[in-house]
């Protein structure tokens, strides 16, 4: 049959199989490329702000509060007079240090309990799992609420919070990844030769849980930046005059009507900075999958 | 039953009268895209299957021969693509076809059983219902009547009470059961063609038997032509018509059954019949001949014959011109595809005839390892309500009073099927599970339960190899750590000089050093097994236990990997413990043969005395149920009926009475079977009297001879 009967065959709909040419898997995914470019737009600022910013964060001009964008104050002036492009751009450095620094102890804690509890199992297994359900039958903010009223109202507080309401949930995650190469002919073959615990764990079955844990970090990253303004928002994180961006909703809330920008800047800061790093997730777990397919 | 005697392989001739064709290929090119490079897995594919033909569609993996059956069903993944090519099912043009049109022929006129029955069968829905869709879908027949048809098909493929394996659901059902149901739903209604894609590949061998009896057996009384997939040519030999042998996406061979495995044409026929062992071949005679090399590269064919970079026969005019398939007889589908076939010599089987009686010599050697009484039961999990009632709890009996001995430099193969306990034997000797009682001595010292246990000394000189080679290897690390790791950990070679070992260690298993570099994705399944085998010898052990080391390899491959241990058994005089379920690898590697059933020993020998009678009756089951591709050998047909009792708590007796074609009496299921000796150490367990079983006649013989092929 010709190439023409093929297509013919295809149009019904059905013959899908007949038809479609699948492309070779994109190197690297769009969603990758976009939120790697928000994310590494943070994270330079986070870097340099404070050095490119207009103004410092915390100089009051009385003679224009609450004033409207412009050419002097682009995103406009908040109650006390003060830059609101600066605050937000030096804010950029407090939120992600703290989500960053936050989820980077969650994630490490919560690698070493899911790796440990997921291969020596048993009732060490089973203690570390009850635990972590109790951990996560709190919901995450009322938790962090928690950790900080009872050790006190402050950035490192704030940071260590987001640190245990993170742990049980990536403990999780890997967990069940070291559950699923346990029985793992090279992870019994290390038995049989009589490796150590940690070096089964570390050099056996580690290395091939990083492509969880990667997505994983993003997406309790993206959580993290929630945590932390929200905490801020509260008072129970960065405090006035900090030019965070959760406090600054807070303190403007306000005037949300009749100056608008005030709000809307740090928002718009927070939105932007979650998609990104939600889009870095999805782009990079998509990434690790289609290197996985192809390499087999 | 067992004076109903079974010609064997090659039984199956061709119909006289070839009947109308049934489906049509012609000039079929399949290609995969994947990295931006076409695959070009099946050019130029021609088949033609008559009705009431069983046509056998035979290749390794990577041939092709998936894809083929796939597209007939218009069934190919997304990533693959039929480029070129007519299907014709009678005059229908499958290709033209519409949706509903299609879903008319699917099912009622062109069935399909697939090679993983747990996955053809939805886990959520009763089997009666599964089927009785079938039904009411290409049929009119009304809820009662298709029930009526379910209960009836259900009969027929000897489901043991239809009524009860109506209601229930496919986890319920052992995997035999499972494709017995789907060959039901395949016949529902009457179709003119199936297409079998490996329908007894994961199935024990007196399942598979039974399976293919009974698909033989429908394809009868339904009359329907068979499209049959598969890599094993013993169950060809047995069971098809037709033949056709695939080779990196095409034909090579094409043939009556008779024909093909008497006077095979194509070398590569040839080394596919050569290269599986015979039950008449031991290590002691010869190496086995492999195929060297690998597939070519599908997204880059060479020019000329596609098996001319791995083919003893080589010309130059083979890699220089296209090959055009050259009639063997006067049917225009019996041909080669080969320039050379004229000129090579005829092929003949290499024949081994020994005489029975004339026992090797044993050559005395030191014990390595001493087994007694081993038990590894299970403790099953109690549920709250065992509690409350107060019930005993439940043991699985793995392995039950295991006694045996293996000499250094000796191999001891282990054979049964799924379950029967090999695989905890093995486990339980390297240390990756605890026995419940008895005595592993190693060398005169107890060995400990667990691996870590043990002295580093202990744990150095037992290793084991794993089946898969996929999961055998870290995805993570290089093939030169993998290799070096062990000569490390047991510091074994200075640091300075591991990495010269290492690249001995990848020659002495025929890879080339530089393989150090690669990672296993960039291995193919047989140098994933060559580097396994590498990592084990690393640790200079005394003994191995290979657990199915070939079972998911390529015949090809496999014969490979046999010589390689064999070779490395002669030059470091390591003991293997070889668990497998294949009796003619078996048969070409062990001193010793340990048969199983359910946890015990049936019997243990030398495989001259085991392949012989008086035999075990499950050994003469085993023996029965394997397919030999080799038209001279008769089989004397033993079928095993019953299901397989639980190996929760078992009752006492004989774990095989339940099955037992042979059985005694009332002792079988009271009293356990004793043990009696043949020769000097040839133990059997089992109740029916001496005389009797030295009565025995061999199973498998050749044609027209007494003597047992061993």
């Amino acid at each position: 049959m010709s190439e023409t009967t093929t297509a013919n065959g295809s149009a019904n709909g059905l013959g899908a199989e007949t038809a479609r040419i699948v492309k070779p898997p994109r190197q690297v995914p769009l969603s990758l490329m976009i939120g790697g470019g928000i994310v590494g737009m943070f994270l330079i600022l986070a870097a340099i702000g404070p050095y490119i910013t207009p103004y410092p964060f915390d100089q009051f001009h009385f003679s224009t509060r609450l004033a409207p964008p412009s050419a002097d104050f682009w995103w406009g002036t908040d109650r006390y007079g003060r830059d609101i492009f600066s605050r937000v751009i030096h804010g950029t450095r407090l939120t992600v240090f703290m989500a960053g620094t936050g989820t980077l102890i969650g994630v490490s804690f919560g690698l070493l309990i899911g790796l440990f509890s997921g291969y020596v199992g048993g009732w060490i297994d089973e203690v570390l799992m009850r635990l972590t359900d109790i951990a996560m039958s709190f919901p995450g903010l009322l938790l962090a609420m928690l950790v900080v009223a009872a050790l006190g109202s402050n950035e490192v507080n704030a940071v260590i919070s987001i640190g245990i309401v993170f742990t049980p949930k990536v403990a999780r995650v890997v967990r069940s990844a070291t559950l699923g190469l346990r029985h793992v002919q090279f992870v019994e073959a290390a038995e049989v030769r009589g490796e150590s615990n940690s070096f089964i764990i570390f050099r056996e079955i580690l290395p091939n849980v990083w492509p969880p844990i990667i997505v994983e970090t993003c997406i309790r990253l993206s959580y993290a930046v929630l945590l932390v303004v929200s905490l801020s928002y509260l008072g129970l994180g960065a405090q006035p005059p900090a030019p965070d961006w959760g406090l600054m909703i807070a303190k403007e809330r306000a005037f949300l009507v009749s100056a608008s920008w005030v709000v809307l800047a740090p928002a718009a800061a927070i939105v932007s900075l979650i998609i990104g790093v939600n889009l870095l997730g999805d782009g990079m777990r998509e990434w690790l999958a289609a290197r996985k397919t192809a390499d087999e | 039953m067992n004076d109903a005697v079974l010609p064997g392989s090659g039984s199956v001739s061709t119909p006289d009268d070839p009947g109308r064709p049934v489906l049509t290929i012609r000039d079929m090119h399949i290609s995969y895209y994947a990295r931006g490079q076409e695959i070009k897995a099946v050019r130029g594919v021609n088949l033609t299957v008559h009705a009431g033909e069983t046509l056998a569609l035979v290749g390794e993996s990577g041939s092709g021969k998936s894809s083929v059956a796939f597209s007939t069903m218009r069934g190919l993944d997304a990533a693959g693509r039929l480029k070129q090519g007519s299907i014709h099912f009678n005059d229908t043009d499958i290709l033209s076809l519409g949706p509903a049109e299609l879903r008319s022929v699917q099912g009622s006129r062109i069935a399909m059983v697939y090679q993983d029955p747990q996955t053809a069968l939805n886990p959520a829905f009763r089997i009666g219902g599964q089927i009785a869709e079938v039904v009411s879908e290409h049929t009119d027949a009304s809820g009662a009547q298709a029930r009526r048809r379910v209960l009836d098909l259900l009969e027929e493929v000897n489901l043991p009470d239809p009524e009860g394996v109506y209601l229930r659901y496919p986890h319920e059902l052992s995997g035999g059961q499972q494709q017995r149901v789907l060959i039901a739903m395949a016949f529902a209604c009457n179709p003119e063609l199936l297409i079998m894609d490996e329908p007894t590949t994961g199935l024990d061998v007196t399942t598979e038997a039974h399976i293919l009896d009974l698909v033989a057996k429908l394809k009868e009384s339904h009359g329907s032509a068979i499209l049959y997939i598969t890599h094993n040519l013993g169950v060809v030999a047995q069971f098809c018509h037709r033949v056709a042998v695939m080779y990196a996406g095409e034909i090579v061979e094409e043939g009556p059954v008779s024909r093909v495995f008497s006077k095979p044409a194509h070398p590569y026929t040839r080394s596919l019949l050569t290269c599986i062992p015979r039950l008449d071949l031991s290590k002691h005679d010869r190496p086995l001949s492999a195929i060297k090399g690998r597939l070519p590269n599908l997204a880059d064919i060479p020019g000329g014959c596609v098996f001319a970079a791995r083919c003893n026969e080589r010309e130059d005019a083979c890699e220089a011109n296209d090959v055009p398939p050259d009639p063997v007889g006067d049917d225009p589908n019996d041909f080669v595809r080969c320039l050379r076939w004229r000129d090579i010599p005829e092929f003949e089987f290499d024949r081994h005839k020994r005489d029975a009686n004339a026992v090797r010599a044993t050559e005395t050697v030191d014990e390595l390892l001493e087994i007694g009484d081993l038990r590894c039961y299970y403790r099953l999990r109690r549920g709250v309500m065992d509690f409350v009632t107060g019930s005993a709890p439940k043991h699985v009996h793995a392995v039950d009073d295991v006694d045996m001995k293996l000499g250094r430099g000796q191999t001891l193969a282990i054979v049964g099927e799924s379950g029967c306990g090999k695989t905890t034997l093995g486990r339980t000797i390297v240390g990756l599970q605890s026995a419940t009682g008895g005595n592993l001595v190693f060398e005169g010292t107890q060995l400990a339960g667990m691996a870590r246990e043990r002295g580093p000394d202990l744990r150095r000189r037992v290793q084991i190899i794993f089946q898969n080679p996929d999961a055998t290897l870290n995805p993570q690390k290089s093939v030169g750590e993998t290799v070096r790791r062990p000569l490390e950990l047991f510091g074994l070679v200075p640091a300075g000089e591991q990495e010269k070992r290492v690249a001995d260690l990848l020659r002495s298993v025929n890879l080339p050093p530089a393989y150090a570099h690669r990672f296993p994705h960039e291995l193919s399944g047989g140098e994933k097994q060559r580097v396994a085998v590498a990592r084990a010898f690393a640790a200079e052990p005394e003994l191995i236990v290979c657990d199915e080391p070939l079972s998911a390899l390529d015949v090809s491959v496999q014969a490979a990997i046999l010589n390689l241990l064999v070779d490395l058994q002669k030059s470091s005089n390591t003991a293997y413990m070889f668990i497998s379920h294949d009796l003619s690898v078996v048969r070409y590697l062990a001193d010793q043969v340990m048969v199983m059933y359910m946890g015990r020993v049936c019997e243990l020998g030398t495989p001259e005395e085991v392949f012989v009678p008086p035999y075990h009756p499950y050994t003469e089951a085993l023996l029965s149920a394997i397919s030999i591709p080799d038209p001279s050998i008769e089989q004397e047909n033993v079928r095993l009926e019953g299901p397989v009792p639980s190996p929760i708590n078992p009752a006492p007796g004989c774990r095989f009475a339940s099955r037992c074609p042979r059985k005694v009496g009332d002792i079988c299921e009271r009293e356990e079977p004793p043990l009696q000796e043949f020769g000097t150490n040839h133990r059997l367990y089992c109740h029916i009297p001496r005389d009797e079983l030295e009565k025995m006649r061999p199973v498998i013989r050749y044609a027209g001879e007494e003597a047992a092929v061993v």
